[in-house]
């Protein structure tokens, strides 16, 4: 078991060969191209695919405990060709998953408050950091069922790839690290009494409704919406490798 | 001024469209692929063909198909509307021009009686070659050409006429399942901007 601290009372433990394991969740993604590059926000060994996403879920249970989750994504290929997505900025309601997200694989992990709500015929999703200070709202209504399977699973192959960075700040000068982290999620869409995926589409919308300087979700600016999914999936995570040490 | 959908035309006005638009040139400079898209005729299309002008429209597409390439329609479903529209492949692809001389009247009337389950499967086949910024090319093919395009597009009429018109968008289509893209989408998702300066402009041309 991978332990965090402290030892006899670990935050997270995690079972390395399963992985961090997720049942009953449900999410909204929206896919989007980016109005302008942010090749400044990658680093190096990513290049940027020019599309953005956001991804806002709901986990009714995991290893790490129930937790929503807000996640800011730049498609990405990386120097052996696999794409993926970097995460920028990524917010959970859970300390074990972020503590887990921060010091396995590097995602930059904020509590936030989070929500994940189905009411009238549209599915919104929220991000506020502090409560009361609204950085970003989703809303799509889901109302066809999502059928495209080939495009589907390549904009969420299993595995999908994820990047980012695990930062360990120096003390003096030693004990630093700096890691390009590639991980993975392995999703596996509920499928319906009828045999089919429970993936919808529908019209959506992303609005960063009260931009903030320490949080800047915004930057991730919406030029076209490609695709906007509601789903419900299980879900597994895992650590692929160290890419690359970083100079920062 | 609005022109018919589908129709040589309107091919003409996109290529025009497309190869004068200074955006679409800069953002589609690196694109280097071709598409074949497949438009299957449904009710909707069997409904707009009653109109004249419409009946008008198809035919001076499939007038642009060049003489050896008509043969590739025998014992497909577009033979079976052909017939049912009073024309024989057989005369056709010994001659072409007897679709010169088609009243698109007549046809128009005849489209009125005929059902999608007698032709299901016919279709129109478009080709758009794109090279460098450049639209290189827009023709009607036959079946079974261009099979090797880097991007292949099928759906029925309705929806091409929806994408056309600027009511819908190609890849939430495409993520419905409603239209069928194969292909190298990582190629077209690393190209979104080029996509997207396309769909605008296409769905700028005011068509009726």
């Amino acid at each position: 078991m991978i332990k965090g601290t402290p030892f006899d009372a670990p935050l997270y433990e995690i079972d390395e060969e399963r992985g961090i394991e997720y049942r009953n969740c449900k999410a909204v993604t929206v896919l989007f191209t980016l109005k302008r590059d942010l090749s400044e926000l990658l680093p190096e060994g990513l290049k940027s695919l020019g599309n953005g996403a956001v991804w806002i879920s709901h986990y009714g249970f995991s290893t790490l405990g129930e937790y929503k989750e807000f996640i800011s994504l730049i498609q990405v290929e990386d120097e052996v060709g696999d794409r993926g997505y970097y995460i920028p900025y990524i917010y959970v309601t859970n300390d074990a998953a972020l503590a887990a997200g921060r010091e396995l694989a590097g995602a930059p992990k904020k509590l936030a408050k989070i929500e994940l709500i189905q009411e009238l015929d549209v599915i919104q999703g929220i991000l506020e950091r502090p409560a009361g200070k609204r950085l970003a709202t989703v809303t799509i209504k889901p109302n066809t069922r999502a059928l495209g399977a080939e495009l589907i699973d390549f904009v969420m192959p299993k595995p999908t790839h994820l990047y980012s960075i695990r930062h360990l700040p120096p003390i003096k000068g030693k004990g630093g690290v700096t890691q390009l982290i590639k991980w993975y999620a392995e999703i596996d869409f509920h499928v319906d009494p009828r045999g089919e995926r429970v993936i919808f589409t529908g019209p959506a919308s992303i609005t960063y409704d009260s931009p903030s300087i320490i949080d800047p979700v915004h930057k991730l600016e919406v030029d076209a919406i490609l695709a906007a999914l509601y789903f419900e999936f299980d879900m597994k995570l895992g650590v692929i490798d160290i890419l690359r040490e970083l100079k920062i | 001024m609005s022109v018919v959908f589908p129709s040589k035309k309107w091919m003409d006005e996109l290529l025009k469209k497309i190869n004068s638009d200074e955006q679409y040139r800069k953002v589609a400079a690196t694109w280097e692929g071709d598409y074949l898209l497949t438009v299957l005729l449904d009710e909707e299309a069997l409904k707009d063909f009653q109109d004249p002008e419409k009946m008008a429209g198809l035919i001076s597409m499939l007038k642009t198909l060049p003489p050896d390439k008509w043969a590739k329609f025998k014992g497909r479903p577009e033979e079976k509307l052909f017939e049912k529209l009073g024309l024989k492949l057989d005369e056709i692809v010994r001659d072409p021009s007897v679709l010169d001389r088609v009243d698109v009247n007549e046809l128009a009337k005849k489209m009125a009686s005929i059902r999608l389950e007698e032709i299901r499967g016919a279709a129109l086949y478009l080709w758009m070659d794109f090279w460098h910024g450049e639209f290189r090319r827009f023709e009607v093919v036959a079946p079974g050409e261009k099979m090797e395009a880097k991007f292949k597009l099928t759906g029925n009429y309705s929806l091409y006429k929806q994408i056309v018109q600027g009511k819908v968008e190609v890849i939430p289509l495409v993520i419905s399942g409603k239209l069928k893209l194969h292909g190298d989408l990582g190629y077209m998702l690393r190209n979104m901007a080029a996509v997207k300066r396309f769909s605008e402009l296409l769905a700028s041309i005011p068509v009726k």
